[in-house]
């Protein structure tokens, strides 16, 4: 079953109050309506466990405490949200960490800065089961 | 052969055989005393003149090691000689009467001797004196007759006769010594040399192993400097990006109204920030890519492009950039163009960089991409367009880093002036080349050339993820 933009419920894991805004601004603008905000790995694992069912983790990678790949081994061992798509969702766009991220088993990866026009169509998509890794 | 050194040997012989004679004579000496006190009292006369040998022969080497001594060589070897040629005369005093010719057969060793010590002149006058000598000697004691010399005759022809044989072999014995002289000698150097060589080695030895160090030192400070260089670009990069997505975003949002409506001054302004952003991130990106070609640490991921695919692409994009001007947008891709060798998200880089470059200075007329084989073993792709085109003076400035010509600067166009070294250093990662002809005002075409894929290299086996846009590298950083 494909999932919309509008229906998808969504955990962007984002320590930086000014991607997080924006990351929220563009995804609703395009219309999604579950957009949901954590600034940690254990917020968002929290939050995530009191949802029916979480369709996509927009998880920065360097963050204070919990970087990005412990969130996603979490996630990944969780039962419940062992099937969300999980996309990389960071600044750090070296062909290390690119390398990092694709290992610790990332479904996608965006690199900062997101580009406005084109954002909410990747998550789109991402949605619908597209592999996208884009960093220019 | 030296003389001097021969010289110098059979003086140090001399002197050995001095002491050697005294050593002997004074132990004869003490000898004949103990044998005396010890004999029958009718023998006792016997040992009574042996005291006069050994005394003499004490006397005869004390002076001639004192001659020797003060430097006087020469009288020194006639004292010790013809002092023993007195010596052994001597006897002939023996009280018994009983002549005895024994001793003088001694006088063959002290020719021998004068032979080997002196020179064969010595032996020959050594003998003279002998024979003359003991003639005379003998005469005078025991009378002018055949009776006496009939028992010298042998002693003395064969005294002669040792002269002689001394002569002849002096010249094999003075080769003979000096040869062995001669190796001694080379020997020594040998040794020395060998030494020297010896503590060259060490020293060379030593300077290499603190060359080494030092090597091992700096490579450690390069290694640590490209390490700190490398994160420095990393942190940069990253430190860069995070601000950029604030503005580029956040005045992406305003300006759609998504919080409240804006003015069209308003929207004015936040497009310039928002295109301002974009410029940056484009900075930023064209800047990252330059500091790791530099570095040496830009790696492509080499796979066979298609390049009519990445062409239509990238023209899809340019389209967008020209729809307000009246430009043909032509593409003249060879039907069967074969597949090249490349990083395909850097040739799309390039494509975009100098499509970008013609759509920028072209105001009407048209653009056109054009790609064919070439017959040495390359596909050749052309941009040309018929925008304001580049003097020929401005043909190497506009690939150096932040250049653009007056021409350019005067329309006032955004760039960052980096699109084009970078193009063409990504043609030459490639074993490419890229270059330009124009003519101001008709319009300018840039080349560039890339290797065919060999026929029989396989298609590589792409993972999905990879495909899309991702470029695996092997990382150097360290």
């Amino acid at each position: 079953m494909k999932t919309s933009l509008e229906n998808a419920t969504i955990i962007v894991v984002e320590d930086d109050p000014n991607s997080y805004l924006a990351t929220l601004d563009l995804l609703k603008m395009e219309g999604a309506t579950s957009v949901h905000c954590c600034s940690s790995g254990n917020s968002a694992i929290a939050l995530a466990e009191s949802l029916p069912q979480v369709d996509l983790f927009l998880v920065d990678i360097y963050m204070p405490g919990e970087t990005g790949y412990d969130i996603i081994k979490r996630i990944r061992s969780h039962p419940q949200l062992a099937q969300s798509k999980v996309v990389a969702l960071t600044a750090s766009v070296m062909y290390d960490d690119i390398r990092r991220v694709k290992e610790a088993g990332f479904d996608s990866f965006i690199g900062k800065p997101v580009r406005p026009v084109r954002f909410a169509n990747q998550v789109r998509e991402i949605l619908s089961g597209e592999v996208l890794w884009e960093w220019r | 052969m030296r003389d001097a050194d021969l010289q110098e040997l059979q003086k140090d012989t001399f002197t050995v055989v001095i002491f050697l004679v005294a050593t002997l004579a004074l132990i004869l000496f003490y000898v004949m005393l103990l044998a005396q006190s010890f004999a029958a009292p009718a023998n006792q006369g016997d040992y009574r003149f042996w005291w006069l040998p050994s005394t003499m022969t004490a006397v005869v080497c004390l002076l001639s090691y004192k001659l020797y001594h003060d430097d006087h060589f020469r009288w020194a070897t006639y004292v010790f000689v013809g002092g023993l040629v007195l010596i052994v005369l001597s006897f002939m005093l023996w009280p018994k009467g009983d002549f005895s010719t024994l001793h003088v057969y001694l006088l063959l060793l002290i020719v021998a001797m004068a032979g080997l010590l002196i020179s064969p002149q010595a032996a020959a006058q050594t003998a003279i004196f002998a024979v003359v000598v003991t003639l005379l000697a003998a005469f005078y004691f025991y009378g002018f007759s055949w009776q006496t010399a009939r028992p010298l005759i042998a002693p003395l022809l064969m005294t002669c006769g040792m002269a002689v044989v001394s002569w002849v072999s002096s010249d094999h014995l003075t080769t003979a010594m000096g040869w062995a002289l001669n190796s001694q000698e080379r020997a020594h150097q040998r040794t020395q040399e060998l030494f020297e060589s010896q503590q060259e080695l060490k020293k060379a030895y030593q300077l290499l192993e603190t060359t080494n160090l030092r090597l091992k030192a700096a490579e450690a400070a390069a290694v640590e400097a490209n390490r700190l260089k490398t994160r420095f670009i990393t942190n940069l990069s990253h430190e860069l990006r995070t601000p950029l997505n604030a503005i580029i975003n956040f005045s992406y949002i305003l300006s759609k109204s998504h919080h409240g409506t804006v003015t069209p001054e308003q929207a004015d302004y936040l497009n310039r920030i928002h295109n301002s952003g974009e410029l940056l991130l484009q900075i930023v990106n064209d800047l990252l890519d330059l500091a790791k070609i530099e570095a040496g640490q830009m790696e492509l991921f080499k796979e066979q492009v298609d390049l009519a695919a990445v062409s239509q692409s990238v023209m899809t994009t340019v389209s967008g950039l020209i729809t307000d001007k009246p430009i043909e947008l032509r593409q003249e891709i060879a039907p069967a163009l074969p597949r090249i060798i490349g990083d395909e998200t850097r040739l799309r880089q390039v494509l975009l960089n100098l499509l970008g470059n013609a759509a920028k200075y072209t105001d009407r007329g048209s653009i056109t991409l054009r790609a064919a084989q070439s017959d040495d073993g390359f596909v050749k792709v052309s941009v040309i367009d018929t925008g304001i085109g580049i003097r020929p003076e401005d043909f190497e400035r506009i690939f150096e880093e932040f250049q653009q010509t007056e021409e350019a600067f005067a329309l006032r166009k955004v760039g960052t002036g980096l699109g084009l070294p970078i193009s063409k250093k990504f043609v030459e990662l490639h074993g490419g080349k890229l270059w330009v002809e124009s003519r101001p005002g008709h319009g300018a075409a840039f080349h560039f050339t890339l290797p065919i894929a060999p026929a029989d290299l396989p298609l590589p086996e792409i993972p999905p993820v990879l495909s899309q846009n991702f470029v695996e590298s092997k990382v150097t950083t360290s």
